[in-house]
């Protein structure tokens, strides 16, 4: 019996470790059906087709499929090889890239070191203006070429987020001989990917065409990109036969879509909603409030109102349940318990709710401004005043850098899959939060500066538990749900793969492997 | 539903005189009381049901008509109900302050601009003709993505949209009358501008503003509602009937009952405005028939 | 005659200046910053002077006064300037997308009066049978009911229901005309509704002035047939004002537009400034706020000078 287990592990394990090993989501098989043309309804337009600038999900789903990285995760969620067939780590702060042979940009010419240099050196400048700028400034200090295929790496530190980082969304590998005869990044493309740019109008369509020649071939033909803003627009169009897959999926449709025959809904948990805090206005100056608040409202409400109960109840932080790092004493902390909340009011000094005036800035988005109703309304029946301002969104990109804002509504989804992500949001120089409000705790500090720097993970499983319980006692938040993010195609659409966790948010607009059946 | 009165001396009403002047009062009673309708949904409505306009109950959402809700409920399990009639005051104060505010400043301007002519009369008059040389709702978006979302800015940029219309009427007026004798006379005789204008030019103007501000009630009430629509009119929960419609639209696929209530009304008072002011038309002047 | 046409151009031309200045300042007092947009909008998270050098980059720390001279200086020269956001010629993306409302808008105008005139001029004749306040209530409907609840009900209609026209979106009638006119007729169609109300009510209460009058007693005594008699009489002198509806029709129409792209996912003018007003892109806001207006002022001014061709009496007045 037991041989019978163990040989059956066996044969799982050996089957699994193609997937692991292979490149992008899904292995490189060959395809059940060669050819065809997918029509996918975006929801917002890419804006900028600069590889090196992160535009949102929407712009990765051009720029993912026309351009590569590095390194790149698996179906699985894994690190694999993506442009680098191999990688070793001499020292903490040394690595070797040796890159696949006999890859070629959509102009013909063969990828070599001096591009991957070429591509460091253009994140860096500031120039460029690229997301990761930062990051690459604070860590990478040289790169080397050993010949046409080899790159070497030496880091400032050492960095549990490195490949990650190589592995985002906006760290694609470029073209040194385009760039420099004059090519432009913001009005065309030329990568190493699946499917070459053929034609674009802004707003309007992007086509892409199939790069016969890519060293992970697609099977579709085309794929016809098309921005479809309003969301029962672009519904009824996956609905009518117009297009073949849509993203941004509404979760009212989603209940509907599943029902219906002829679709399949693929859908993850990776974006969360949170209300920022902003520490230096009273009354929440004070930790307890800020804590009180968290204990004030009714998660699941907010999931059955706003997200017609399809949401996943935040009751502790940003580590889920599949994180090497998840601590279950310290992730779960918050629950609806407005006795809790009165007690840590009284003892902030505020006798009554009623004393509480709060002002809550919201986008004129849907997903935001849904749960921003339903908690005002909370917050409300527990009896503070709450004035809720409706924002357009670069209205509120601005309040949001500047810091001009007592709270404010908001949805994000994390940059990578290490627990280092709580650095850009609590470190006091976190410009995803903390920066902009000067949130600042001392203790805080030093343990995501540890972190950041250790590559242990027992050690730093430690100290993100510790991280999460700072975390707690100071409340910069209101953390409310895991919002559920949607696809849906036809049926005939397949092939295609959602990371696990946090990851999902990667994979989507994904094009390489998907398939339509006849 | 009043399409028999429609056009005036139709073949169901009897010929003669008589009979014209009943339908000509049903053209004119049957919309007011639609209006009145209204007006008295938005007055009564924390006493028509138990709810706010905001209360969520989350365990019945889009739940169909019942006797404990009326008129179901939303997405958000709100009473529908209740946010129409409260919605109706949002959509009665909203059109009948800007139309207002319209009229008032729009006639000042206009007739004063007409009345001491010159530099201030070119003036106004291309500021006007500036501000109507803009699609409406454009520059309605226009304005409010500066003034940001509420009842107030939405108020004054309806407003703003109407000024150059109603200026435009009194400026007609007051010219027309500015030379007449009458006018001269008390001129010379040292009367103020103001007594004059609104002795001589008021009269005269009352009838086509008249009308024009019920036609612009209805243009009102369509201009704030697409402005929710686009999410730009007053912010939620204020349960204005545009965004009601806007909102309750993405869940067309589990229920239409949520959007069908707020879009009948809405149509249903417009209709009824435009009706109000067919009729008025009617019956204060006949010789405004040609126009539209 | 001459002095009119040149005093009426130099005004509108004036005009047009006034409200490009005022748009062009205007912007500089929206809130909200190009510059973080174009660093990734909502999922970005730049620092300050990531911020400030992309400021500079763009030219947006220069004095707004020196600004708004290269913007006059670039205008006159037919240079709209650059998209901050994509980089790409205003000029290029506006001509394309006015191209398109106007695609939408010009067949909408001809089906509204075609449909209008005919109907108000059948409801003029049948006035003393039920068609009359039938026809009248249709339209009076398509007049109140707003455009944003029209065509989602067109859409339920016949795209969810009967599954026979998509529900949005644009093909290019170069691209495939058949394609072009089966996307064409709902959005359309939804913004055809209110000014063909408009139009009948006008062609309509314009026929029934004409038929009361003199002459055409006196024709109809002559014994010449009724249809010669509406033909040719009634309908010309019925139609003159009823072409400066036209003409306002086209204004209206730019209004409802706004709400048809959007729910149409129709690739305009209007979505364009919708989407560059989102995303503070100042070049645009200006220049379709510019061409619009221009539109607009340009029309009047040919309705004035058109009239004043027409009737002398206006040249003096």
């Amino acid at each position: 019996m037991r041989g019978k287990i163990l040989a059956g592990l066996l044969v799982v394990a050996v089957l699994g470790v193609p997937a692991v090993v292979g490149g992008a989501p899904g292995p490189a098989v060959a395809c059940p059906v060669q050819g065809g043309v997918l029509r996918f309804g975006l929801y917002r337009d890419p804006t900028g087709l600069d590889p090196h600038l992160n535009f949102g999900a929407t712009s990765s789903s051009l720029q993912g499929n026309v351009y590569d990285t590095l390194v790149e995760y698996d179906a699985r969620g894994n690190l694999g090889p993506g442009l680098a067939e191999s990688w070793a780590q001499p020292q903490p702060t040394v690595y070797i890239f040796k890159l696949r042979r006999n890859v070629t940009f959509h102009d013909g010419t063969p990828l070599v070191a001096a591009d991957v240099l070429y591509s460091f050196k253009r994140i860096l400048d500031p120039q460029t203006k690229a997301t990761r700028q930062k990051e690459f400034e604070d860590l990478v200090e040289s790169t080397r070429a050993q010949g046409d295929y080899t790159v070497e790496v030496r880091l400032k530190h050492p960095s549990a987020t490195f490949l990650d980082i190589l592995a985002g969304r906006e760290t694609f590998i470029v073209s040194k001989k385009w760039a420099d005869a004059g090519g432009d990044f913001k009005k065309a493309m030329n990568g190493t990917g699946a499917f070459r740019l053929a034609s674009y109008e802004p707003n309007v369509r992007y086509i892409l065409e199939r790069y016969p020649k890519a060293w992970d071939p697609a099977c579709l033909d085309r794929v016809e990109l098309v921005p479809i803003l309003d969301d029962r627009a672009r519904v009824n169009a996956l609905r009518s036969g117009q297009a073949d897959f849509v993203e941004y999926l509404p979760w009212q449709d989603t209940e509907f879509l599943m029902r219906e025959r002829g679709f399949r809904v693929y859908r993850g948990f990776e974006v969360f909603n949170m209300i920022r805090l902003n520490p230096t206005r009273p009354p929440l100056t004070n930790p307890k409030v800020r804590q009180a608040l968290n204990f004030a409202i009714n998660r699941e409400t907010v999931s059955l109102t706003a997200f017609g109960g399809q949401a996943q109840l935040m009751d502790g932080f940003l580590l889920r349940k599949d994180a090497w790092a998840y601590n279950p004493e310290t992730s779960k902390v918050w629950k609806y318990d407005p006795q809790r909340a009165l007690a840590l009011l009284k003892e902030a000094g505020v006798m009554r709710p009623g004393d509480l005036h709060l002002v809550l800035e919201s986008a004129n988005l849907t997903v935001h401004l849904d749960t921003a109703q339903v908690v005002a309304t909370m917050l409300r029946s527990f009896g503070a005043t709450v004035d809720l301002k409706i924002n357009d969104v670069a209205t509120l990109f601005q309040k949001r850098v500047t810091g001009d804002f007592m709270m404010m509504m908001d949805g994000l989804s994390l940059p990578w899959a290490d627990p280092d992500f709580y650095y850009r949001y609590f470190h006091s120089t976190g410009t995803a939060y903390a920066a902009a409000v000067k949130f600042k705790d001392e203790r805080l500090d030093q343990l995501l500066e540890e972190g950041q720097r250790i590559t242990d993970r027992t050690k730093r499983k430690a100290i993100y538990a510790d991280a999460e319980r700072a975390l707690f006692q100071e409340a910069p938040w209101i953390f409310i749900v895991w919002r559920p993010q949607a696809e849906a195609a036809r049926s005939a659409v397949k092939g295609y793969v959602r990371l696990p966790g946090g990851l999902g948010a990667f994979s989507v607009g994904y094009f390489n492997h998907i398939w339509i059946e006849k | 539903m009043p399409s028999s009165t429609l056009a005036s001396g139709t073949a169901s009403a009897p010929a003669g005189w008589a009979g014209r002047r009943r339908v000509r009062r049903l053209q004119l009673l049957v919309p007011l009381a639609v209006v009145g309708g209204v007006a008295a949904l938005a007055a009564f409505a924390p006493l028509l049901t138990p709810y706010g306009a905001e209360t969520i109950d989350p365990l019945l959402r889009m739940a169909l008509p019942s006797p404990a809700h009326l008129l179901g409920t939303d997405e958000f399990g709100r009473d529908i109900l209740s946010r129409v009639a409260y919605g109706a005051r949002i959509t009665l104060l909203v059109s009948v302050a800007s139309i207002g505010l319209a009229v008032c400043v729009g006639t000042l301007l206009g007739s004063a601009a007409a009345f001491f002519g010159g530099a201030i009369d070119l003036l106004v008059m291309r500021i006007a003709d500036g501000l109507l040389s803009f699609p409406p709702i454009l520059l309605a978006i226009y304005v409010i993505t500066f003034l940001g979302p509420s009842v107030v800015n939405v108020i004054l940029v309806i407003a703003l949209l109407y000024i150059p219309r109603f200026a435009r009427v009194a400026h007609a007026a007051t010219l027309s009358v500015r030379e007449t004798e009458y006018v001269q006379a008390a001129q010379a005789q040292g009367a103020r501008p103001a007594r004059i204008l609104r002795r001589a030019v008021l009269p005269n103007i009352a009838a086509p503003l008249f009308v024009q501000a019920s036609l612009g009630l209805g243009h009102a009430i369509l201009l704030e509602s697409g402005l929710s629509f686009l999410g730009l009119g007053a912010p939620p929960p204020a349960p204005s009937w545009g965004r009601m419609i806007e909102q309750s639209s993405r869940f067309m696929t589990l229920s239409v009952w949520p959007v069908v209530w707020p879009a009948s009304i809405v149509s249903g008072t417009v209709l009824a405005f435009n009706l109000l002011g067919d009729a008025l038309r009617d019956w204060l002047d006949p010789r405004l028939r040609g126009s539209v | 005659m001459k002095r009119y046409l040149v005093k009426r151009l130099l005004s509108a031309a004036v005009l047009l200046w006034l409200v490009g200045s005022v748009v062009f300042f205007s912007v500089y007092l929206l809130p909200g910053d190009p510059a973080q947009i174009i660093l990734g909008g909502l999922d970005a998270h730049p620092s300050p002077d990531q911020l400030q050098r992309v400021r500079e980059q763009l030219g947006l720390s220069r004095p707004v006064l020196v600004q708004y001279l290269g913007w006059a200086g670039g205008l006159v020269q037919g240079n709209l300037g650059r998209s901050l956001i994509s980089g790409r010629a205003v000029t290029d993306d506006l001509s394309v997308r006015l191209l398109r409302t106007l695609q939408l808008i010009v067949p909408a105008a001809v089906l509204s009066t075609a449909l209008g005139v005919t109907a108000g001029v059948h409801a003029a004749r049948a006035r003393s049978t039920f068609m009359d306040p039938l026809v009248s209530g249709i339209t009076l409907l398509g007049f109140s009911v707003p455009v944003f609840v029209i065509g989602p009900i067109l859409v339920s209609i016949f795209t969810l229901w009967l599954k026979l026209l998509p529900p949005g979106g644009y093909v290019g009638p170069g691209e495939s005309p058949g394609g072009f006119a089966v996307h064409l007729v709902l959005p359309a169609t939804a913004l055809a509704a209110a000014p063909m109300a408009t139009a009948m009510r006008m062609t309509r209460s314009s026929v029934l002035e004409q038929l009361s009058l003199d002459y055409v007693r006196t024709a109809r005594s002559k014994g010449l047939a009724e249809s010669r008699v509406v033909g040719q009489h009634v309908l010309r002198n019925a139609l003159l004002p009823v072409l400066t509806v036209l003409g306002l029709q086209v204004g209206a129409m730019f209004a409802g537009s706004v709400l048809v792209e959007t729910i149409f996912n129709w690739p305009g003018m209007n979505l364009f400034l919708l989407q560059a007003l989102g995303q503070r892109d100042y070049p645009i806001i200006q220049a379709v706020v510019l061409i619009a207006a221009a539109i607009f002022i340009g029309t009047n001014a040919l309705i004035d000078v058109t009239y004043a061709v027409i009737d002398p009496r206006i040249r003096y007045g």
